[in-house]
């Protein structure tokens, strides 16, 4: 009854429809990760391991901030214990000076230096508060587009920013994040959104992916609700929508409209949260966060009481997520097990989707 | 109401009388037709309701969407005819549709 034509099909390689690769270096090289913020880099070298390379970022007296591979190739001391000298960074074993390009600027026991001492050096972009780093191959940046700047548009928002060091792959902080349905059972004590028990609707392109819900009449986690001056309990509508823009990047968005507003007091608020990931290995990832709201004036106090419970609700899934990365880990059938695909993880399914594709791109 | 007929891998068929304007996934799934396991209920992203249409049949269907799209490159053995069940909403004009259920779904 068929007289169909078997097309060269792509097998799965183990039992999941689409491998999320969580075991693997997952990550394309050829796009911007997140080094470090802005602030973070000074005069004082720091050592950070991103995508497997032990670097060194360090800002020189002009100003401008400086990746290279933190290992000298003298005798493989880490730069990272060495001191700024101008723009130069001095090894702290022998002396020798690299300057920003990772060209040996000086030895201090001779006076020839060699062509052949030089440290990589990484391409950087500093934009607004975040520092990204290119660690792929240089031919390709012209035609990647540039990264996404921090959500918060201008300058009469409020933003706290923070950072973790999870142990587990970064895939799967991009799928915790584009599928709030963790919500009611991770963070009940914390967020308590109990409602995030459907799904959402999910769009998507070859590079992105997006989700939008709406909750009429429903509560707001305090957490937000808090610094926006939104009292407990207080009914409000909230559309919520969240984005994967690159396998670096995700936000979220709150959007909320009360309905009945205090006299004289606002009736639509919007926090925007940023989602940053930069893997460390396969095991371990750099987690940037950022979350802004569309106000000034909130007091530091309350700003603080925030801080602490995004990072206590933080700490919930990054608990739960390192589990789950050993259970893969240590299981000798590692990713073929079989994996359900409920209706939910659709967005989820698409993060891997686009990831698959970015992969197969590079090794082309 | 109109007949759909399910061919199983080792032959039988499986005739089923339905109502339309609902998917072909949902008649299945409603009448236990084996092979269609359809994970995700019908939200196009798990491609276990995969089955290949009669060739007769492939130019009367709805058309494949970009989202039916995306997901048959992770079916089992993608032919030609391959659809996901849950995209092929069935209307009168349906009536004796007959599919064929592939040997196995992408991770049974």
């Amino acid at each position: 009854m068929n007289t169909s034509v078997i097309l060269p099909a792509k097998k799965p390689a183990d039992r999941q429809i689409i491998s999320n690769g969580m075991l693997e270096a997952n990550y394309p090289r050829n796009m911007w990760w997140m080094a470090a913020w802005t602030h973070e880099i000074t005069d004082k070298p720091t050592a950070r391991t991103l995508l497997d390379r032990a670097i060194v970022l360090y800002r020189g007296a002009s100003g401008s901030a400086v990746a290279l591979d933190d290992r000298c190739p003298h005798r493989s001391a880490p730069l990272s214990e060495g001191r700024v000298c101008g723009d130069a960074l001095a090894c702290p074993y022998h002396g020798l000076k690299f300057g920003p390009d990772g060209t040996c600027i000086e030895v201090p026991t001779q006076k020839d230096i060699p062509k052949t001492l030089r440290v990589a050096s990484y391409p950087l972009m500093e934009r607004k508060d975040i520092i990204w780093i290119w660690l792929g191959d240089k031919s390709a940046i012209e035609q990647t587009p540039h990264p996404p700047d921090e959500l918060a548009p201008d300058s009469t928002w409020t933003t706290i920013r923070g950072y973790f060091r999870l142990d587990f792959n970064y895939v799967l902080l991009r799928e915790n994040v584009i599928d709030l349905t963790h919500l009611p059972f991770v963070h009940s004590a914390t967020f308590g959104q109990t409602d995030w028990i459907k799904v959402p609707e999910v769009e998507f392109t070859d590079t992105s992916v997006r989700y939008k819900a709406e909750f009429p009449n429903s509560n707001l986690t305090p957490v937000f609700g808090g610094p926006m001056g939104i009292l407990p309990g207080k009914r409000v509508d909230r559309f919520q929508v969240g984005e994967m823009i690159t396998p670096a990047v995700s936000y979220s968005r709150w959007i909320i409209k009360d309905r009945s507003p205090e006299p004289g007091e606002r009736s639509d608020f919007e926090m925007r949260a940023m989602h940053i990931a930069t893997p460390i290995s396969p095991n371990e990832t750099h987690y940037f966060w950022s979350a802004s709201y569309d106000m000034l004036g909130i007091s530091n106090e309350l700003l603080e009481e925030s801080r602490s419970s995004i990072t206590f609700a933080f700490q919930e899934d990054a608990i739960l997520l390192a589990k789950l990365h050993k259970n893969v880990k240590n299981d000798p059938r590692g990713l073929d097990y079989p994996e359900v695909n409920l209706g939910a993880d659709k967005a989820g399914i698409h993060v891997r989707r686009i990831l698959q594709r970015y992969l197969q791109q590079e090794s082309q | 109401m109109i007949t759909v007929q399910f061919q199983k891998a080792d032959g039988e068929k499986i005739e089923i009388t339905t109502s339309t304007q609902i998917t072909l996934m949902r008649v299945a799934i409603d009448s236990g037709v084996p092979g269609i396991i359809a994970e995700c209920g019908g939200n196009c992203i798990c491609a276990t309701c995969h089955c290949y249409v009669d060739s007769s049949w492939v130019e009367r269907l709805p058309p494949i969407g970009p989202e039916e799209a995306a997901m048959l490159d992770f079916v089992w053995e993608r032919r030609s005819t391959s659809r996901l069940s849950c995209q092929i909403k069935l209307t009168s004009e349906l009536d004796q549709l007959s599919v064929l259920i592939p040997s196995r779904q992408n991770n049974s």
